[in-house]
């Protein structure tokens, strides 16, 4: 692991709205443009419901957590990622201090904007 | 509106708190939306640290809205998210919430006009009585009715 090394990505094909509900219960969220078009629609925000934040840089978590354990990250949200969206969740690493590893990451929407840019350090798994 | 002057005021500020628990069959959930793979035994998905300093707050998203004399209806967002782990978050352990407002700052953009910037910080503390998550998100206010200085 280097410095400058891109970490293989990972994609999310087609953001789901069912794993919308499932991360609505959990998180206790009553914001109707998680779950209902309609609701989206009328706020002018188009046809699709919009992905929670929590998903968004739960992504890129779990690129990082096959390298090792976060320890830190800090996120920027930019813009939203909808229903039926492609996202790429990627990361470069910018630091290596032993066993603990610092990446510039984001959440890409395909075809669109960045949704998400961050960094994280993970302690290398041994 | 709040003045500016009342949101500096704020800056300090202590929120009920409560307690968190991460269930397994909770990260399971959360894993499962994620698409993610099973993590490490006993050990919760780093993204629940999200949802668990939410949840310990003691407050609604609304009530924690209002102190800022903001509610849904003026369009909050969350800006920025951050998170620091002395100790990975465990299933199936009881942490004490305490959250304190680290910073609020009034701000105006050329496109954006006035809104206001508020940090959070959440301490999850656990049976050893050591922090071990501390959670750090940054909520966006639009003032929409201040006049941009």
């Amino acid at each position: 692991m280097r410095v400058g090394d891109l970490l293989p990505e990972r994609v999310v094909e087609s953001v789901d709205p069912e794993k919308m509900k499932i991360a609505a219960a959990l998180l206790r969220d009553p914001n109707m443009i998680h779950l209902d078009p309609a609701v989206t629609e009328k706020l002018g925000m188009g046809s699709r419901v919009v992905n929670q934040g929590p998903l968004n840089l739960g992504y890129i978590h779990t690129l990082l957590e096959e390298y090792g354990r976060v320890v830190a990250s800090r996120f920027r949200f930019h813009g939203n990622v909808f229903a039926g969206d492609r996202v790429v969740a990627g990361g470069r690493v910018t630091a290596v201090d032993g066993d603990l590893v610092d990446y510039e990451v984001w959440l890409d929407v395909t075809g669109g904007a960045r949704a998400v840019s961050g960094t994280v350090r993970i302690r290398r798994a041994r | 509106m709040i003045t500016e002057e009342e949101l500096a005021g704020t800056v300090g500020h202590s929120m009920p708190g409560g307690t968190a628990r991460v269930e397994h069959y909770a990260d399971w959930l959360l894993r499962d939306a994620l698409g993610a793979p099973p993590g490490e035994p006993g050990l919760a998905h780093p993204t629940f640290a999200f949802l668990a300093a939410q949840g310990g707050v003691g407050l609604s998203l609304e009530e924690v809205f209002a102190v800022f004399g903001a509610s849904s209806a003026d369009g909050p967002m969350l800006g920025e998210w951050a998170v620091d782990f002395a100790e990975p978050l465990r299933l199936d352990v009881d942490y004490a919430v305490t959250c304190v407002v680290e910073s609020a700052r009034r701000k105006t953009g050329a496109r954006t006009g006035v809104f206001d910037l508020v940090t959070v910080r959440i301490e999850l503390t656990g049976p050893d009585g050591t922090v071990h998550v501390t959670v750090r998100p940054t909520y966006v206010f639009p003032r929409r009715s201040a006049v941009s200085a």
